[in-house]
């Protein structure tokens, strides 16, 4: 006959049997996992020390230097190509002379950037189409035609940024109602046209000036 | 469980045993009482551990856990320039080994290997396979690459064995820093070889002061005069003038750290720091601090040049003589020899070694490295070795002592002792002045006046003020010195109003061509070489070139000459 304090105790023994049991099978599984982990992470910082390697070795100085001179026009800075600040750049002139006027802008960490104030005048000898009174289909059959006429055709988009900048521009353009915002679907800009993007133009300035820097 | 008293029935009434019944009962009870001992005793043990395992014992799950933190992987550090450059790595690699008794056809795996792996020996494959033994090699270290080829192959009986191999991704650029290692990874040359146990204890990569992008441009212009002026070798220096960290240090020519073995003795000695020289002209720059600062003289004084020296058999002669009287500038822009033995003469031979010893100049210079050369330093010091050592001969220094004792003469007067290791920005530098620091601003001036319209002009860069000294000796030989076998070199500092960086530009046996007009002397064939390495390493370290004729800067480079010191010079007898 068992007494109830020993069915007691011996339930609880059972129960902590039981316990024990489960925990440790737990815990062992944990390890397992852990140390899985653990391999995979030895197994990942490995391959990352072998890419790290790697990648200075694809990029050891001597070899960007060789594939420089093979593949870019790109030459070693010299101390006159560098300005301390975009102020030392020389910007084209608030007024170039053709009776458009120049706005300038505040951009920041740029000082003062002179931007058509209206839209440019059509180029001499390009062919603006009339804007497109009915099917947006017209436009898509015209557009290649243009594009072949050795200018580079835009988006709408790509022509309208000076344009925007006039709201915070100080002299908002006095011909900007006459054309509306919403420009053409195609724009003709030949490539040597000065006026309507001057930093395009500055930078172009720029390239040739360096080239014949180089070629010196 | 149970107690002692629960298993015994309890007596019903008291019943008293005598005789032998007595005796019987009480042999039970003892027995019964130290059986139940034994027995709470091991249950107590049991219980305790239990207790000890469950709550007190870590057990191996912590420790295991903490080490996932530490992983690296590698078992030898890192080392990597400033900017955490790898230099060199220790990467697993697989090397490739056959069971030849299950490969089928042994020339057919052979050839396909050999499509795969860059320089593996066929005949040699194709003969250990043939063997048919259990284990044979094929090919050690394969790269990741070459071994997914072989595993992609999918010849039976190959296997790999993981292995470790020192890598140098940037090979010779920075052979003579960083060193190399024997197969086993034990460092035996450069700073794998003085940081041998550190690199081994391996916590993190050992950082060095280097910047492989200022590495790569001086080696690229000393290897380019060398080639054009087919000097025999040739180094470059570039370091931190207020932290002595070494940004680049090029001894040219170099070697392999993969096959340091097949190299010469002559690619493998480091011309930077093993390499002691009688530097020339460039130690007129500590003659001249040590007359200023010690007040023998100023910038308003003067000696007599007019009369080559003759002691003995030697005539100390001027390279370019001007037969007159010279003031101290102009000393120092014509490198006179004659003015600097007078100036060495005046300040004396025991101010002379204290001041030079202060300089590092007397001591094997403190880097890092396990290949330092001790200077030639002259015993006993006699009258004729003041006089030549204020021109530059007849102390043999290395360049990295020559470098850290410029540093020191420009900036400021400190002399910091040089480092390949970075140096933490916070710490405070270890630094002994040496020199007065207007002392220091004198010397700025004059080095700045060589470059402006001296010997050194050929070294000036637009907008980066550089000051410097040009050093022509010749080389000691056999039978005197050759005149033909020169040591050109240049030191120079940057920008000259506030310097941050020295240069340091040698070229061993350097012959003139027609664009110097038949000169190898510094001032043709290393000056320029640091004028390059100035315009292309400053904007890269983010130095903007300044207005030379900015007031302030005028005023930091003027030479305060005294009125009227040109008219001492011409009136003088």
């Amino acid at each position: 006959m068992i007494r109830p304090v020993v069915a007691v105790w011996l339930a609880l023994t059972g129960v902590a049997a039981v316990v024990l049991v489960q925990v440790s099978a737990e815990v062992r599984g944990l390890e397992d996992e852990l140390s899985g982990l653990n391999a995979e992470i030895v197994a990942e910082r490995e391959t990352i020390r072998v890419l790290r390697a790697e990648w200075v070795y694809v990029n050891r100085p001597e070899w960007l230097e060789r594939l420089a001179d093979e593949v870019t026009d790109l030459a070693p800075m010299r101390p006159q190509q560098i300005a301390q600040s975009v102020a030392e750049i020389p910007m084209p002139s608030p007024d170039p002379g053709d009776g458009v006027p120049l706005a300038l802008i505040d951009v920041p960490g740029f000082n003062m950037v002179p931007v058509p104030g209206r839209r440019p005048a059509p180029p001499a000898g390009s062919v603006r189409r009339a804007p497109p009174r009915s099917a947006a289909a017209i436009v898509v059959a015209d557009a290649p035609p243009s594009a072949r006429d050795g200018g580079r055709t835009l988006p709408a988009v790509g022509v309208a940024p000076p344009v925007p900048t006039t709201a915070v521009a100080p002299t908002p353009p006095a011909t900007a109602a006459a054309r509306p915002i919403t420009a053409p679907a195609t724009l003709v800009v030949p490539r040597n046209d000065a006026d309507d993007d001057p930093i395009a133009e500055l930078l172009r300035r720029l390239d040739s000036q360096q080239t014949q820097e180089v070629r010196r | 469980m149970s107690s002692f008293q629960d298993v015994l029935p309890a007596p019903a009434r008291k019943v008293q045993f005598t005789g032998l019944a007595a005796e019987t009962l009480e042999t039970g009870r003892l027995r019964l009482f130290l059986t139940a001992v034994m027995f709470a005793l091991a249950f107590a043990a049991v219980a305790a551990r239990l207790v000890d395992v469950a709550v007190l014992g870590a057990g191996s799950g912590p420790s295991l856990a903490a080490a996932a933190g530490s992983l690296s992987g590698a078992s030898r550090a890192d080392i990597t320039d400033r900017n955490g450059i790898v230099l060199a790595a220790s990467l697993p690699t697989a090397s490739l080994y056959a069971d030849a008794s299950v490969v089928p056809d042994p020339e057919a795996a052979a050839a396909q290997l050999a499509s795969v792996v860059d320089d593996i020996d066929i005949d040699r494959v194709v003969e250990r396979l043939s063997t048919g033994r259990r284990f044979v090699w094929l090919h050690r270290h394969l790269t990741p690459t070459e071994q997914y080829r072989v595993n992609r192959l999918g010849i039976p009986g190959l296997g790999f064995e993981s292995e470790e191999r020192r890598f140098y991704p940037l090979g010779a650029l920075t052979a003579h820093v960083v060193g190399f290692t024997d197969v086993d990874g034990v460092g035996l040359a450069g700073v794998e070889r003085s940081f041998d146990d550190t690199l081994d204890q391996g916590a993190g990569p050992l950082e060095l002061s280097l910047d492989v992008r200022v590495q790569e441009i001086v080696r690229d212009e000393v290897e380019a005069a060398m080639a054009e002026f087919r000097a025999i070798g040739g180094a470059g220096l570039v370091m931190d003038a207020n932290t002595g960290e070494v940004l680049a240090m090029v001894s040219l020519p170099d070697f392999n750290p993969y096959h340091p073995g097949t190299a010469d003795d002559d690619r493998r000695f480091n011309r930077t720091t093993l390499g002691v020289y009688e530097m020339g002209s460039t130690f007129k720059i500590f003659t001249m601090a040590m007359a200023l600062d010690s007040g023998v003289t100023s910038l308003s004084g003067g000696f007599d040049a007019t009369h080559p020296i003759r002691v003995g058999r030697f005539t100390i002669r001027d390279f370019h003589p001007q037969a007159r009287w010279l003031t101290v500038p102009e000393i120092f822009r014509y490198s006179s020899n004659i003015g600097s033995v007078h100036m060495a003469m005046a300040v004396g031979t025991d101010r002379q070694r204290d001041y030079l010893g202060r300089l590092g100049l007397l001591d094997p210079t403190p880097i890092e490295l396990p290949e330092v050369g001790a200077p030639l330093v002259p015993d006993p010091w006699r009258e004729i070795n003041t006089m030549t050592i204020g021109f530059g001969h007849g102390l043999s220094v290395s360049p990295m002592q020559l470098a850290s004792a410029v540093s020191a003469s420009v900036n400021g007067g400190v002399y910091v002792p040089p480092t390949l290791i970075r140096r933490d920005s916070s710490a405070d530098l270890p630094g002994t002045p040496v020199l007065s620091s207007t002392t220091s601003d004198i010397l700025r001036r004059l080095m700045r006046l060589v470059v402006e319209e001296g010997t050194g002009r050929q070294a000036d860069a637009e907008g980066y003020l550089i000051g410097g000294k040009t050093g022509t000796a010749e080389k000691a030989q056999r039978h005197g010195y050759s005149s033909t076998a020169l040591l050109s070199s240049f030191v120079a500092a940057f920008p000259m109003n506030d310097p941050r960086y020295v240069i340091f530009v040698m070229l061993d046996e350097p012959r003139g061509n027609e664009s110097t007009h038949g000169y190898a002397t510094g001032g043709w064939v290393a000056a320029p070489v640091v004028g390059r390495i100035v315009e292309r390493m400053a904007p890269m370290l983010g130095m903007a070139p300044v207005d030379p004729e900015q007031p302030e800067i005028l005023e930091a480079l003027d030479l305060n000459l005294a009125p009227g010191a040109n008219q001492v010079a011409s009136a003088a007898p």
